[in-house]
């Protein structure tokens, strides 16, 4: 027992063993805190900044990406116009916009030429224009159906000789205040055929996504103009079909919509970043090596005088190894579970609702890193300085492969090398608390700790083995 | 001549703890270089612009043609992959990412959807990651068409036909004329890591070397040994930037190794040495540093750890400036780390070497230098006031 208490005594007047077990991991995982603490607020939806250059008018085009809004109905995009080319790339350049989109004349082939075969069942309507959704896919329609070299007296005569339809059309909208639409009293005629005749030269539009790189916000403006063509290709065919389809293609695409229900994991867990918090406690856990590494080096006669010492004293081998292993793994665990209050408490990291079973985890971690430093001295040969730093390569290392500087690293290990997450301890430990805070998976939880386990026993074993043996003829 | 060939036979004792240094900073930058780039070859700008496909499983509780219509879905620009419908199986796969979102079609879906109402999808995925965002979105678009197409009087084989025909259509995408297409090939991004190489190996090198030199008793040797100031300083600087040398051609084998030689006869490579220069720069200063202020081994990796690691959070080496918040990008700007980054995506990107683009470069070196240039001096100072309190 004494020796037991001399030898925490010992540990806590070793500033270098505080400044590693406490200090270091605290501010790192300041830094993490500090980068990504507030990340999910940072990182709320803001419109994505975009450019087009227009060598051809398109006010479908840009009434929509104007009107484009998110599921908060916020602004998807920030639209800057550009002059020219040169001032589009500028403004990537600097960083100003995600990507822009050229809009230009489509090239005419057989395929893509206008089939008017459905004209005198096309419509286009009052309601259709004040509703931002309906105005451009109606404008869209009409002009994919209608000849672009119609005037505007032409079209007014179109939607004249087309009125039954036209009010059908509105009236089936189903939109508020249609029930008593009346065509010659409510239809703007001058107006609308003046909308649709410039629309009409937008139908031939082609629109081409520049980009510097392919990142999220250039993928979100290709997702919506993909979709904006497909849509309006596919009314524009359907009308070509049977005019009378339109109505019922456009309210089923801006209707409702298909919606994906989340099935949510047992876990709580819902921050990427809380990774790097995994990996940090991971690191503190075998930090503990350091610890063991001492132990080792104070049992060897050939390591320092005091374990010469040590080694003619009459206390057994076995009970000083023993007391030496308990001693520092108190004041090690001690220290740990310090640092995992300031990043549960203080840095505000989710490791889930099981306190008893996070803890465990730490502690067996801490248990198999110390394993480790003694095995470390014991096994390696040559002096202080070797063994330190075979001691730093086995903690940075393990470490670094559980996702420390890099969180994404065990899924790429997963497929060129699994045995590798298998068997690395701080894998072993940051899985134990995803297997908790983000899976719910207890059945993972254990298995990841017996397997955390069993390596330190190992380690003790091959460690106690070696030191049996050891004899000293001379030092 | 003595204290150059003194200063590397104190390296070489120390030999073990700049290998290991060595070989951890050069695993991270070979072990991220690799998943990070698009590899040593040129890579195809088409497949520079395409999303990236990722891991969808399907479940298909319907009894209709649903799930074969979302499986030929899925296989457009994703990876269909199979999956064992129990919840640990499921569990397993997220957990390991072998599955990124796994996508359950309910019973009764296809009858709901054909009848006019509004069915939904199930879903499953990893909390906290939104690979699969992409994915569900056009999924819901999709569907919604076949909906819309359905209520106009289309079979559903007809709906499918048509989205078939009209998916081909998409807009198209390039790159901007001044991106280069090697942007993001595996030369720059292993330079990316520079930074960390040379903080570890010249803070855990030099640094070790210089602290033994300045330890009381070996100090108070030289100081009365007949080799004069100018001959000691001028020894420690040849080593210093002899070791920096070696550092340097190591770095740039190792850079050409990754980009298979292609990086000798690149038009960027005077850019890159120019910042790689700096950053070594700045390496040696804080090596410098280090040296001098460390009272013993501990202190020194103490030292090490914690610039080398606030470094490159912040300078963006580690995890990509994308994922910054404003915040954090505004303190980031006051690390030098955060400029060599700046310029080594800068240069890996350009295409035609513009004015602009060499005073960003030569600006954005200078600042590093500036930093390096500003650890040095306060290094002095320090060393100044040493020798009064002695």
């Amino acid at each position: 027992m004494l020796r037991y208490i001399y030898k925490i005594k010992i540990v806590l007047r070793t500033p270098v063993a505080i400044f590693w077990t406490l200090v270091f991991p605290i501010f790192l995982g300041m830094l993490f805190y500090f980068m990504f603490g507030n990340i999910d607020l940072e990182q709320q939806f803001s419109k994505i900044p975009m450019g087009v250059y227009a060598e051809i008018e398109n006010e479908n085009f840009m009434q929509m990406l104007n009107e484009v809004k998110t599921e908060d109905d916020e602004p998807m995009f920030d639209v800057h116009i550009y002059d020219s080319v040169e001032e589009a790339d500028k403004a990537l350049i600097s960083d100003d916009i995600d990507g822009y989109v050229i809009v230009r004349e489509k090239e005419e082939t057989e395929s893509n030429e206008k089939d008017t075969s459905g004209i005198d069942g096309v419509l286009g309507e009052d309601d259709i224009m004040n509703n931002s959704i309906f105005s451009n896919v109606g404008q869209e329609v009409i002009g994919g159906m209608l000849p672009n070299d119609m005037s505007k007296e032409e079209i007014i005569s179109w939607m004249i000789a087309n009125k039954d339809l036209i009010t059908d059309f509105v009236k089936e909208s189903g939109n508020e205040g249609v029930e008593d639409f009346d065509f010659d009293r409510d239809m703007d005629l001058d107006n609308i055929a003046g909308q649709v005749q410039s629309m009409m030269n937008n139908t031939s539009s082609e629109y081409e996504m520049v980009v510097r790189d392919m990142d999220v916000g250039a993928s979100v403006i290709k997702t919506f103009l993909d979709q904006y063509i497909q849509s309006n290709e596919m009314i524009t065919k359907a009308a070509a079909d049977d005019p009378g389809k339109i109505m019922k293609v456009i309210s089923g695409l801006y209707g409702e919509g298909i919606e994906i229900k989340d099935i949510p994991l047992k876990g709580e867990d819902k921050s990427p970043y809380t990774q790097y918090f995994f990996a940090l406690i991971a690191m503190t856990c075998l930090i503990a090596s350091q610890f063991g590494l001492e132990n080792g080096k104070s049992i060897q006669v050939d390591q320092s005088a005091l374990a010469a010492r040590r080694n003619v004293a009459p206390t057994p081998k076995l009970s000083q190894v023993v007391t030496d292993f308990l001693g520092t793994y108190t004041i090690f665990s001690a220290m740990l579970m310090i640092v995992l209050a300031v990043v549960v408490f203080v840095y505000k990291q989710d490791f889930g609702s099981n306190a008893g079973l996070i803890v465990l985890n730490a502690l067996v971690g801490g248990f198999t890193g110390q394993a480790a430093g003694t095995m470390i001295a014991v096994m390696s040969s040559g002096d202080a300085k070797k063994k330190d730093s075979l001691c730093v390569l086995f903690f940075m290392g393990s470490s670094f492969l559980s996702g420390l500087m890099w969180a994404d690293i065990t899924y790429y290990l997963e497929e060129k090398l699994p045995i590798v997450n298998r068997i690395n301890p701080a894998t072993l430990i940051v899985n134990g608390f995803r297997s908790i805070a983000v899976f719910g998976n207890y059945r993972q939880y254990f298995t990841n700790l017996a397997t955390l386990f069993g390596i330190g026993v190992l380690f003790i074993l091959i460690s106690a083995a070696k030191l049996r043996r050891q004899k000293y003829a001379s030092i | 001549m003595q204290v150059f060939k003194l200063f590397f036979k104190v390296l070489k004792s120390y030999k073990g703890v700049i290998l290991v240094y060595g070989i951890v900073s050069f695993a991270v930058a070979f072990l991220m270089t690799g998943p990070n780039s698009g590899g040593a070859a040129k890579k195809d700008s088409d497949e520079m612009l395409r999303q990236t496909p990722v891991n969808i499983a399907v479940i298909d509780r319907d009894t209709g043609n649903m799930g074969e219509i979302v499986k030929e879905f899925v296989k457009k620009k994703n990876k269909l992959v199979d999956i064992e419908e129990n919840d640990e199986a499921i569990a397993y796969q997220l957990y390991w990412r072998a599955v990124d979102y796994v996508l359950i079609i309910p019973e009764g879906f296809q009858d709901k959807l054909l009848v006019g109402k509004e069915p939904a999808f199930e879903g499953m995925s990893t909390p906290g990651t939104y690979k699969a965002a992409y994915f569900t979105s056009e999924l819901t678009m999709y569907i919604s068409k076949i909906k819309g197409l359905v209520e106009a009087g289309y079979t559903l084989d007809e709906a499918v036909k048509l989205l078939d025909e009209i998916g081909k259509e998409e807009c198209t995408v390039s790159l901007a004329s001044f991106v280069n297409e090697n942007q993001h090939d595996a030369a720059t991004v292993f330079l990316s890591f520079v930074p960390y190489m040379f903080i570890t190996l010249c803070m855990g090198g030099m640094g070790m070397a210089l602290m033994r030199f300045n330890e009381k008793e070996v100090s108070a040797r030289m100081e009365c040994s007949p080799t004069p100031l100018y001959e000691r300083t001028a020894g420690f600087i040849c080593g210093t930037l002899f070791y920096g040398a070696i550092l340097f051609v190591v770095v740039m084998i190792a850079a050409c190794a990754v980009s298979g030689g292609s990086l000798l006869s690149d038009t960027r490579l005077p850019y890159f040495i120019v910042n790689i220069l700096a950053m070594l720069l700045l390496g040696l200063s804080l090596g410098f540093f280090a040296g001098i202020v460390s009272m013993g081994n501990n202190m020194l990796t103490g030292l090490l750890n914690i610039i080398s690691l606030a470094l490159c959070f912040f300078g963006g080496v580690f995890v990509p400036r994308e994922f910054f918040g404003e915040s954090v990008m505004k303190v980031a700007k006051l690390f030098p780390t955060y400029w060599y980054i700046e310029n080594n995506e800068m240069i890996g990107a350009v295409k035609t070497v513009t004015p602009a683009f060499k005073r960003s470069l030569f600006s954005q070196a200078g600042i590093v230098s500036a930093y390096a240039v500003a650890v040095f001096a306060i290094t002095v100072v320090i060393i100044y006031r040493k020798r009064q309190v002695k």
